[in-house]
């Protein structure tokens, strides 16, 4: 039995018939995409936890390259087809994306020449494939790296979560920052039945700093009111707090704060100057890179980083290029661009500067992709589609590596590149995530409410999902 | 009250010396200790008044308290919004006939939770103070703090009823209605985006409104959950036309909210069981698995819409492992006459516009609908006739008792007369809400739910347990709830009133984890982010001004929300100020999402930086602030400045060793300076964090 076979029978006998028509022989995946329209959707893991089995995990080698993951998260799906997946179709494709070859690659360096500079140190995989094509559920889907609607998929904590869970017993006592910082990621998920602890610090970067690290009325004055706080709640907040357990743990809690104010390392962390964000592309996702950049470089204890960039829904005018004073605006894919290419840019080759990519594992993924060929009719858009790309760098991965081939119009696989023979889902990105930083991907927690079982992996028990080893090599 | 005290001594010495007094006695004599014939000189500090002391409350009765009053009552001391609470308290109401009782238990909570105490040779705590008591049950009730006229005028209240007067007066407020709509919008997952579907803006607030409408008129619960699910039509209940005729058309009836306005419907209950990526069944189910959680506290019938519970639920629930399937599907079955529909196609816009989506959901009856066993597809199992020869199609029968469609009604309503007939669902109903009182469920968590486990005259095999902690008292709850025609109100007062809901939180003697269970004292919760934000507002002025939506319009207090998610939402030259501050400070308090997250109690880092450094802590501790509480705080005497600060944000007195060393902090060194600090470090001491 071969690889795929073997997917699919695992799939079949869990007992959900995951695999949609459209992923078996190449021809239904063109009848799928022009039944697009018709609004069909995409179909769902959810395995049903079998008794008995035991809450351990399979023994299973993990590259353990990576200290720490970014996740470039671009909301909305971007089209792999205009960028990572380019294919140059005469009438439609835009000249000025001026594609070039490098290592072997078209890059489109109008629109990602900073990516183009840096494209050896870049690994792409081109079969990628997602399961739904509404966002909101995709991008559930993404982040927690299952099904939402599976019965844990209602509990399941964001990948970043059971990372920090995870490598919390590396952190060492100096180590102050959390260990799951979210930029720019208001509506990420958070940590599931895990511990609140887990869940993702969000915030913006702003050039002050992390805003609620700063006391508007001065150092001097906040260690006034903290001496004057301490003289006031010793008992309430102390180890023997009358209030009980809850109450107790106040005291912790203010001085681990307290340990995050006028504190140096914070405000080099999340504070930039002028000169910094322009090297980025001085946008607000920009500044998140640098910022994440610089989280890194702190060593503070944070193992996972998101960054979410935005509005890359081009249904639309995706080539309706509009510059103001020299800026790409409006929504499109200069624009969207414009924002995300100098910020990986600079992002990889300061990681790389400074010594710290080769353990940092950059992860760049939409929630879906987006069709391909001509541009729709109506609005010059391009509509929602499940074949898709992820991007890798540093943490191991090796550069200038392609992984998969789509065919001539990139609406489907044709070799998937991989030792599994099919598809690459959000799943297997999640198990690469796991596997770069050392965590065993077919743990199976058993703390979870419904006492089924929580697998960081899906199905890992029947080995459904797994790492993209051939990133390594 | 000194008596008390000393008694709370020799019981903790002697826990067993409790066995002798009743609690009802414990009570009284609490009360006949009350009147405190000493008197205080103002500003003098009484050595017996430690900060949990007894005599607090008595320190505003004389001297300082009188001019305390006379004072609020002159000045304008504050830029307050605090809606008006109305006059017109409810009525009490009796406690109606008597029950069946489970042998040797009583009549009302405080039997059942002090016998059981008794019966386990566990002292319960003292009862909580005047001040305590008003902050707990202003805070549990309406989600705010108490202001500070309320704390002294029910301080210097000597009214032997006044608590039981208060929570009246409570229930009677728009702020009950304004914190339990936003419980039941958490229990219902009422929010505006989900993994699996947009019930847009206005589906989510006719939603909100039908809670906050059914909530101020105390509807009977029972009546609540059979409109909703019987819901039909556009879900944010305004007037669409099945087709346009123009574009402009379209955009006329959209925009026009004066003329076509957000009704109240629960339609949008039904639209959160969307689900996309599989069969029309892969819907029904998901809305049988939210009504069996959410309206009968039974969330294994998820598991069971999959599978058989054998082999799967035998180590979680006796019911679960013998449930099957096809009970499920009986469930789901009678959401299969629903149907979720938008309008298909608008006619195009003009020429160079973007078109327009429509933004709404229409929740239709198809009375051909069947749950048909068809699927191999989709989210779950495959749905297949047991045989050749088996039914192809499940019928509506609820599956906790039976029963289905008695004809003459639709899928929903016949599902709402069953399930609302079920005592499960007044379980359900009393469980959760006891749970926002005391912190823990009688059943815990209170979506999980055995019901082969709940009757102790029918017990489960071994080595399975009773699951209530108090089933008696469970059934009795329930018992009355269902006869006093599912009043919530009614609920709320018999909770509140309890005395074993007015225990305090502090114990004297040694606590033991185990004791939890059995609710010895009174549970403390930090403050939810809602309430904390307004607790702010309450206690420091600078009031806010939210604009929610079209038909929520502006509000106050963050209590009024009709969501956790994207609200409020601020404007961007908004962005640096106040109102700015407000998202991430909710959020650092866990709201949830009402979807994938939970809320939670639990505490973080970010919530110390917020309340430490936040713009809406430090704006308020400013002096030099117009419209602060504390512009108007510093121009008073020293004794009187520190007295205010307490009842403001801590809606109690200070203790006298509090007052003097407040004053002590005035005097030492630049006044409105050091009263701001003072002011900074209440907000974040643990009594204003926490409900206690």
């Amino acid at each position: 039995m071969n690889e795929r076979d073997r997917f699919e029978s695992v799939l079949r006998k869990r007992p959900h018939p995951h695999v949609p028509f459209f992923q078996r022989p190449q021809w239904t995946r063109r009848r799928f995409f022009r039944s697009l329209a018709a609004g069909v959707g995409g179909y769902y893991l959810a395995g049903p936890w079998s008794p008995g089995l035991s809450k351990a995990a399979a023994a299973v080698e993990t590259k353990n390259t990576a200290k720490q993951v970014i996740f470039l998260f671009l909301e909305g799906a971007p089209s792999g087809v205009d960028t990572f997946d380019l294919k140059e179709t005469p009438g439609v494709t835009p000249a000025d994306f001026a594609p070039e070859t490098i290592n072997g690659v078209r890059i489109p360096t109008g629109i990602l020449g900073g990516t183009a500079q840096i494209f050896d140190k870049v690994a792409v995989i081109r079969s990628g494939s997602a399961w739904a094509l509404a966002h909101p559920l995709a991008q559930t889907w993404f982040q927690i790296g299952r099904n939402p609607t599976s019965p844990l998929g209602k509990y399941a904590p964001h990948i970043g979560s059971v990372v920090a869970i995870e490598k919390e017993p590396e952190r060492r006592p100096d180590q102050i920052f959390p260990a799951f910082i979210a930029l720019n990621a208001a509506n990420a998920p958070g940590s599931g039945y895990l511990p609140v602890q887990f869940s993702p610090f969000k915030t913006q970067p702003e050039a002050g700093g992390l805003a609620t690290t700063e006391h508007a009325a001065g150092e001097s004055r906040f260690r006034e009111r903290w001496d004057l706080l301490a003289s006031m709640d010793s008992v309430l907040r102390g180890p023997q707090s009358p209030l009980g357990k809850a109450a107790t743990g106040m005291g912790e809690l203010y001085a681990n704060a307290e340990s995050l104010m006028f504190n140096p390392l914070v405000a080099g962390a999340f504070g930039f100057s002028e000169q910094e964000s322009a090297r980025y592309g001085g946008s607000g996702f920009g500044n998140a890179c640098l910022i994440a950049r610089k989280i890194v470089e702190a060593d503070q204890g944070t193992r996972f980083i998101q960054v979410t960039l935005g509005g890359w829904d081009h249904h639309q005018g995706i080539y309706d290029r509009q510059e103001v004073n020299g800026r790409e605006v409006g929504s499109n894919i200069y624009a969207q661009c414009g924002q995300f290419d100098p910020a990986f840019a600079a992002l990889v080759s300061d990681l790389e500067a400074s010594g710290h990519l080769d353990e940092t594992l950059i992860v760049v993924s939409g929630e879906f992709g987006r069709t391909v060929g001509p541009l729709t009719n109506a609005n010059n858009g391009r509509d929602h589609y499940l074949q898709m790309f992820y991007v890798f760098a540093g943490g191991g991965v090796k550069g200038g590596t392609v992984i998969g081939e789509t065919d001539p119009t990139g609406a489907f696989t044709i070799d998937a590149g991989w030792s599994r023979y099919r598809d690459v889902r959000p799943e297997d990105v999640e198990a690469t995530i796991y596997s770069a930083l050392g965590i065993n991907w077919t743990k199976v927690r058993d703390d979870d409410p419904l006492g089924r079982g929580f697998e960081y992996v899906p199905n890992s028990d029947e080995d459904a999902y797994g790492p993209v080893d051939e990133l390594w090599t | 009250m000194r008596i008390l005290l000393r008694l709370g001594v020799i019981l903790g010495a002697a826990g067993l010396a409790w066995l002798a007094i009743t609690p009802s006695s414990v009570l009284s004599q609490a009360q006949a200790a009350e009147p405190d014939e000493e008197t205080h000189d103002i500003g003098v500090p009484h050595a017996g008044c430690s900060f949990f002391g007894a005599k607090r409350e008595d320190f505003l009765r004389v001297g300082l308290g009188a001019s305390l009053m006379a004072m609020t009552a002159r000045a304008e001391l504050t830029t307050l919004v605090a809606a008006a609470i109305p006059s017109s308290a409810l009525v009490p109401r009796s406690r109606g006939r008597a029950f069946d009782k489970f042998p040797g238990q009583g009549d009302s909570i405080d039997d059942f939770i002090f016998g059981e105490l008794k019966l386990r040779g566990i002292p319960p705590a003292l009862p909580a103070t005047d001040s305590e008591f008003l902050r707990r049950v202003t805070l549990d009730l309406t989600g705010r703090i108490p202001t500070q006229q309320e704390v002294i005028a029910f301080l210097s209240d000597a009214d032997t009823e006044k608590r039981g007067r208060k929570v009246s007066e409570l229930l009677a407020a728009s702020q009950w209605a304004d914190r339990w709509a936003m419980f039941f919008g958490d229990l219902y997952h009422n929010t505006i985006v989900t993994a699996q579907v947009n019930r847009y803006v206005d589906g989510r607030d006719a939603f909100h409104l039908f809670l906050l409408e059914s909530l101020r008129q105390n509807k009977p619960y029972d009546q609540l959950v059979r409109e909703m699910l019987a819901s039909t039509g556009a879900a944010d209940g305004r007037n669409y036309p099945d087709e346009y005729a123009t574009y402009e058309q379209f955009q006329q009836i959209t925009s026009d909210y004066q003329g076509n306005p957000v009704k109240p419907t629960g339609a949008s209950y039904i639209v959160g069981g969307l689900t996309t990526g599989g069969p029309v069944q892969d819907t029904y189910d998901a809305l049988a698995a939210a009504t069996a959680r959410d309206l009968l506290g039974i969330s294994h019938m998820d598991c069971i819409l999959c599978h058989d519970g054998r082999n799967h639920l035998d180590a979680l629930s006796v019911w679960g492992a013998g449930a099957k399937r096809a009970q499920g599907w009986g469930l789901a079955a009678f959401f299969s006459q629903t149907r979720l529909t938008r309008p298909r196609r608008l006619p195009p816009p003009p020429e160079g516009q973007q078109p327009l989506r429509p933004q709404y959901w229409i929740v239709a009856g198809d009375e051909r609908g069947d749950y048909r066993l068809n699927t191999t597809t989709g989210n779950r199992p495959a749905r297949q006739p047991a045989s050749d020869a088996a039914a192809v199609v499940a019928p509506p029968a609820y599956p906790f008792g039976g029963g289905g469609n008695a004809g003459g009604e639709s899928h929903g309503e016949a599902l709402g007369r069953l399930l609302t007939a079920d005592k499960q669902f007044a379980r359900a109903a009393v469980n959760y809400v006891w749970r926002e009182f005391f912190g823990r469920g009688i059943v815990e968590p209170p979506d999980q739910f055995d019901p082969a486990r709940l009757d102790p005259a029918a017990p489960p095999p071994d080595p399975w347990t009773i699951q209530p902690s108090h089933p008696a008292l469970l059934e009795f709850l329930a018992g009355e709830f269902i006869e006093q025609g599912f009043d919530l109100q009614w609920l709320m007062s018999e909770i509140a009133n309890s005395s074993a809901y007015q225990l305090s939180s502090k114990y004297e003697g040694v606590w033991n984890p185990t004791y939890e269970t059995y609710f010895a004292r009174h549970q403390v919760r930090r403050l939810r982010a809602e309430e904390l934000h307004d607790a702010l507002l309450i206690s420091g002025g600078l009031p806010a001004q939210y604009t929610v939506s079209p038909a929520i319009g502006a509000v106050t207090f963050a209590m009024q929300f009709p969501d956790v998610q994207l609200v409020p939402r601020v404007p961007r030259r908004e962005q640096t100020g106040l109102l700015g501050a407000t998202p991430s400070f909710l959020d650092s308090f866990f709201r949830g999402d009402r979807d994938e997250t939970a809320r939670s109690g639990e505490g973080s880092i970010l919530q110390a930086l917020q309340l430490m450094n936040s713009p809406l802590v430090l704006a308020r501790v400013d002096a030099r602030r117009q419209g602060t509480a504390l512009a108007a705080i510093v121009e008073q005497a020293d004794d009187v400045a520190v007295q205010l600060l307490y009842l403001r944000v801590l809606s109690r007195p200070p203790t006298a060793e509090e007052l003097s060393s407040g004053v002590q902090t005035l005097r030492s060194g630049e006044r409105t300076a050091k009263a701001e600090d003072l002011m900074w470090s209440l907000y974040n001491k643990v009594d204003f964090i926490f409900n206690y």
